[in-house]
């Protein structure tokens, strides 16, 4: 990519954990600074209080404080549909199109469900039928990882908190289902970025920091410093991500009254 | 050439998982790229596997890319009767500056008798040590750092990885290198989060770190970024990325 090349994070955090590691962003002034400065137009990110107490007023407080700012975007936080904590699936969709939510992120083991269908099913059905993307923490749970891309192979999962370690079993998944991206943030795996696009092509990765439990500027290192083409470059920090949202943000609709 | 200098990197593949371009010639093309002057190295089975075996991948890799690549010798404490012999052969080779121990895949305490002929070794020969260092593992933490320092006050130690990527790398670090005028960190590590660079530099760090990538066990990438893209000073980041790895290994040029 060269400089001055919009690139866009995919996958950020916001607000007071409760046990930060790292120097968290407790206000959208802070996020952008951090973009400024490593040059970064836009990101996505989800909420800490989403994640760590109620993802339903988190989802709502990270929308009220990143209005009016067009460079941030909110990701919300789902669980599974039969317990109540979120909207019923097509509520929730009507829910994220009123608010310009495009993305929605999961984290099975932290919230401790399980992503298999009859869990997650009717969730996952809806939000594939609107394409949209799900930023998914798969924390080792590869059997129901494959089982969920094939019963919804229209569904974009984009695998987050990964490490360099996962090639062996990346890689088949890959393979099998063209629905898996990575998001780069954790994956650290030498020449990981190069290897994957030799591999699979440039489209199966989206940028992101992962910020604050990653260093953005060791992020923005592993797609600067990747080996790849300017155009690949783009592709990993730019258009993957954009081409995504577009397909989901064309399929969320404001339903009539 | 003059560049930035890797204080901490690896060779080689290894068990656990996948390293792709993991050979001599693959790192060489990507210091080109980086701008990596220099890069001092263990191979990974140096100190994961059979550790003589190891310590001839690294000295063939020296010996291939002289000026480019240089060797830690790794002694394995359950080993340590062999451990003098061992470093003395490696020493013959060109290209070696320094011992590398790595007491968790050991699994061996840094402080441990079987450690001990490799500390007399590098104090006896003026070398440096690099060991893998996790702040709370008590194989390798800062107590165990104290104790061994206690006995070979002379060893200059780079302690790898920052100490790891916890809440206590900020406070105990600090703490370290005020007591211990010989220690330096390196700053490779997978996980390090937003602002421990700038933090550490802050707190009057700058003069004993080391850039360090740990490359080709993770990506270079990431590590490079770190540094060059830190809200810090350009002093601190030229001494980051190879001033003060000249000092450490006594390097004029």
């Amino acid at each position: 990519m060269k400089p001055g090349m919009e690139i866009l994070d995919g996958c950020a955090l916001y607000g007071r954990p409760a046990a930060p590691v790292g120097a968290p962003c407790v206000s959208p002034s802070e996020l952008l600074a951090d973009m400024d400065r490593l040059g970064i137009a836009e990101c996505w990110c989800a909420d800490w209080r989403a994640l760590e107490n109620s993802a339903a007023l988190g989802n709502r407080l990270l929308g009220e404080e990143l209005s009016g700012q067009p460079r941030l975007h909110p990701v919300w936080v789902i669980l599974p549909p039969g317990t109540g904590e979120i909207p019923a699936p097509e509520t929730l969709l009507a829910e994220m199109a009123r608010a310009g939510v495009a993305m929605v992120r999961a984290e099975p083991e932290r919230h401790g469900y399980s992503i298999a269908d009859w869990s997650m099913g009717k969730l996952w059905s809806a939000l594939e039928r609107c394409r949209v993307p799900v930023l998914l923490d798969p924390a080792g749970r590869w059997d129901q990882l494959d089982a969920l891309a094939a019963q919804h192979p229209g569904l974009p999962l984009i695998l987050t908190n990964l490490t360099y370690r996962l090639d062996r079993v990346l890689y088949p998944l890959l393979a099998r289902h063209p629905n898996l991206y990575l998001e780069t943030s954790g994956y650290l795996g030498n020449e990981g970025l190069a290897e994957l696009a030799a591999r699979f092509g440039p489209g199966r990765a989206i940028f992101g920091t992962g910020s604050p439990v990653i260093a953005p500027e060791a992020a923005l290192g592993t797609l600067r410093f990747s080996g790849l083409s300017a155009a690949d470059q783009a592709a990993v920090g730019n258009t993957n991500l954009q081409h995504l949202l577009a397909e989901a943000r064309a399929r969320l609709t404001v339903p009539a009254r | 050439m003059t560049g930035y200098i890797d204080a901490h990197g690896h060779l080689g593949e290894y068990g656990p998982f996948r390293i792709p371009r993991a050979g001599a010639g693959d790192l060489v093309r990507r210091m080109d790229a980086l701008g990596v002057e220099r890069l001092v190295l263990s191979s990974h089975a140096a100190f994961a596997s059979d550790y003589r075996w190891g310590n001839d991948q690294t000295a063939a890799a020296a010996e291939a890319h002289p000026g480019r690549i240089f060797g830690y010798a790794v002694a394995n404490p359950h080993f340590c009767e062999e451990a003098g012999a061992e470093l003395d052969r490696c020493l013959a080779r060109p290209g070696f500056v320094g011992v590398k121990l790595h007491p968790t895949v050991h699994d061996y305490p840094l402080d441990g008798p079987g450690y001990r002929s490799a500390w007399e070794w590098a104090e006896r020969r003026g070398l440096p040590v690099l060991t893998h260092f996790t702040l709370g593992d008590r194989r390798c933490g800062a107590e165990q750092v104290r104790q061994v320092l206690r006995r070979h006050s002379g060893v200059r130690l780079l302690l790898a990885h920052l100490g790891g990527s916890g809440r206590d790398v900020l406070r105990e670090l600090p703490i370290l290198a005020a007591e211990l005028p010989q220690v330096w960190f390196d700053t490779a590590g997978s996980r390090h989060y937003r602002g421990m660079i700038a933090r550490l530099v802050a707190a009057g760090l700058a003069p004993r770190l080391l850039y360090g990538s740990d490359m080709p066990f993770i990506d270079p990438g990431p590590q490079l970024g770190k540094i060059v893209f830190a809200d810090i000073a350009e002093d601190a980041r030229a001494a980051i990325l190879g001033a003060n790895a000249r000092s450490f290994f006594g390097w004029k040029g």
